[in-house]
């Protein structure tokens, strides 16, 4: 596992609601890796801190301590616009995270000038064009508002959005929650491509097990804000080591 | 927030437009149809009249309504038609004018306000609580009153008062949208935080300040004609509509109720016009949403 790897070490995370306020822990000391070309699950009752580890990762949560390291560097609490890039994110409601004022074109055009990315307009054009087959959307759409589409097209776009600057990790957080189980289908068949093609490493933030047993490669269970049990994905449903991983197993409805 | 609640929520304002969207854009259709005829007016003023609105002929005085004068003259032998016309365009333009400058100010603060939080947002609002602490009116004539008569100063009395509900209203639907995932989408994209604001906050908020906006050009009218009526705003021989109000009601009680009932039916109709407007823009904007 060279190249491209995540390496977040000892990430602390407090939320001090008031002054004078001891604050609640969201996350203690977690540590994680993602490696290029992987797919990592993590996996957590609401309130666990998956979210928002997933949030330190991209640079949206910019207080905490400890360190997120990419390809060696060590990143700063505020991100340069270049250690952004290499970091994406997908987001739970496609109906909340895409712009409703903007098409499809003008979302992805944006990123393409603020990147320097592209060159010509008939190039970055094209570049947009690509991207929407890579996601299997019509290049049509691209003159679309998200108003004009569905759930799960809009899923795409945002997947579009993250991989427009060429990213090298993408976290999805919840990314298939809110798409209706056959939508869901193709949302994960899209990322296992997406690895597969180009090379993309997945943080797969879920609380759906059977959603994650078939597309990550190994899992990391939260529990509290800190990280129990890390296996295989194989290794974790078939002989899961830590008590709140078997409560969690025991607890999805859906699995045998 | 269940799935269903969100589909709910996401269906029924699509819903209600297709119950009585038609009715709604026909408040806008007939407001833009009274505006527009009274804004045509103005504009062509000279096309429509024979007579400046300013020229004296006491020849002719205190006359009802002929061919040669299609309203009659005022006092000074003055047509009421080229003096209402002539006066609508000075009203017209200042109540609008008045409206822009504090639409821009006031989005472009409460979107920074409400974006950013903070010092800036704590002194913005507070500035904005003394200025609503006063009334609207007292407020703004006491202005009049010390920058002096004339469209300028009305214009900056106007302005400095009412920049205020725009950014209130501003501020308020930016604090929501500010938390969306949109912005996060944003953020992580790695766009300026000066782009986010401008390109995609404020698109997405400044819907209600236009609304409002509307309203406010009903309220900008009423507040020049009130300033002129009183003799404090545009200055003679300018023909506007409060003056002309001001102007005829001496001759009230003598039977020449023109000089006063028509520049009122003019500030009236104008007014409802514009309302109508602003009712029919809200709901064309809401359903965009």
């Amino acid at each position: 596992m060279s190249g491209s790897e995540l390496v977040a070490e000892k990430i602390s995370v407090t939320f001090a609601t008031r002054r004078h306020d001891p604050g609640h822990r969201a996350l203690t000391d977690v540590s994680l890796r993602v490696g290029k070309g992987e797919i990592v699950g993590l996996v957590g009752e609401s309130g666990s801190g998956k979210s928002t580890l997933g949030r330190v990762i991209v640079g949206l949560q910019e207080s905490y301590t400890g360190s997120v390291r990419f390809d060696g560097e060590t990143l700063a609490h505020r991100r340069t616009i270049a250690q952004r890039r290499a970091i994406q994110m997908v987001f739970q409601d496609p109906y909340a995270s895409l712009d409703p004022q903007m098409t499809v074109w003008q979302m992805l055009e944006e990123l393409l000038v603020v990147h320097r990315i592209g060159g010509t307009r008939e190039a970055r054009r094209e570049r947009c064009g690509e991207l929407m087959r890579l996601v299997h959307m019509p290049a049509g759409l691209l003159d679309v508002r998200p108003a004009g589409m569905s759930g799960g097209q809009r899923q795409r776009v945002a997947i579009a959005r993250a991989l427009a600057v060429d990213p090298r990790l993408v976290v999805a957080d919840e990314a298939t929650s809110a798409l209706d189980v056959s939508v869901q289908a193709g949302i994960i068949n899209l990322f296992a491509d997406l690895r597969d093609k180009i090379g993309l490493s997945i943080l797969f933030i879920s609380h759906n097990l059977a959603v994650v047993r078939s597309l990550c490669d190994r899992v990391a269970v939260i529990c509290q804000g800190e990280i129990v049990e890390v296996a295989a994905t194989q290794a974790i449903f078939d002989a899961p080591q830590h008590d709140y991983t078997r409560q969690l197993l025991a607890a999805a409805p859906d699995l045998p | 927030m269940t799935e269903a609640s969100q589909i709910t929520e996401r269906v029924g304002p699509m819903m209600r437009t297709s119950r009585s969207g038609r009715r709604r854009n026909q408040h806008l259709n007939f407001g833009v149809a009274i505006v527009g005829i009274v804004v045509m007016m103005a504009i062509f003023a000279p096309l429509l009249t024979r007579y400046s609105p300013i020229d004296q002929d006491f020849s002719a005085t205190l006359q009802g309504p002929s061919w040669t004068h299609l309203l009659g003259t005022d006092n000074l032998g003055r047509d009421l038609w080229s003096r209402i016309l002539y006066g609508g365009r000075i009203d017209l333009f200042l109540a609008t004018v008045a409206v822009a400058a504090p639409l821009v100010i006031g989005t472009a603060v409460g979107a920074l306000s409400g974006y950013f939080g903070g010092w800036f947002d704590v002194i913005v609002m507070r500035i904005a609580d003394i200025v609503v602490a006063f009334p609207f009116y007292v407020l703004v004539i006491s202005l009049v009153f010390i920058f002096g008569n004339g469209v300028g100063s009305i214009f900056a009395a106007i302005s400095i008062v009412s920049w205020v509900a725009y950014a209130r209203i501003v501020r308020a639907e930016a604090l929501v949208i500010r938390s969306t995932d949109f912005m996060d989408a944003l953020r992580v994209g790695g766009i300026g935080t000066v782009r986010i604001v401008f390109r995609h906050l404020v698109p997405n908020v400044v819907s209600q300040a236009i609304v409002y906006a509307m309203s406010d050009i009903v309220a900008n009218i009423g507040v020049i004609v009130t300033l002129s009526y009183f003799g404090m705003g545009i200055v003679p021989p300018t023909p506007d509509w409060g003056s002309m109000m001001a102007d005829g009601q001496p001759f009230f009680v003598g039977g020449y109720y023109g000089l006063m009932v028509i520049p009122a039916l003019a500030v009236i109709v104008t007014s409802f016009g514009l309302s109508l407007i602003g009712d029919g823009l809200a709901n064309v904007l809401r359903v965009k949403r």
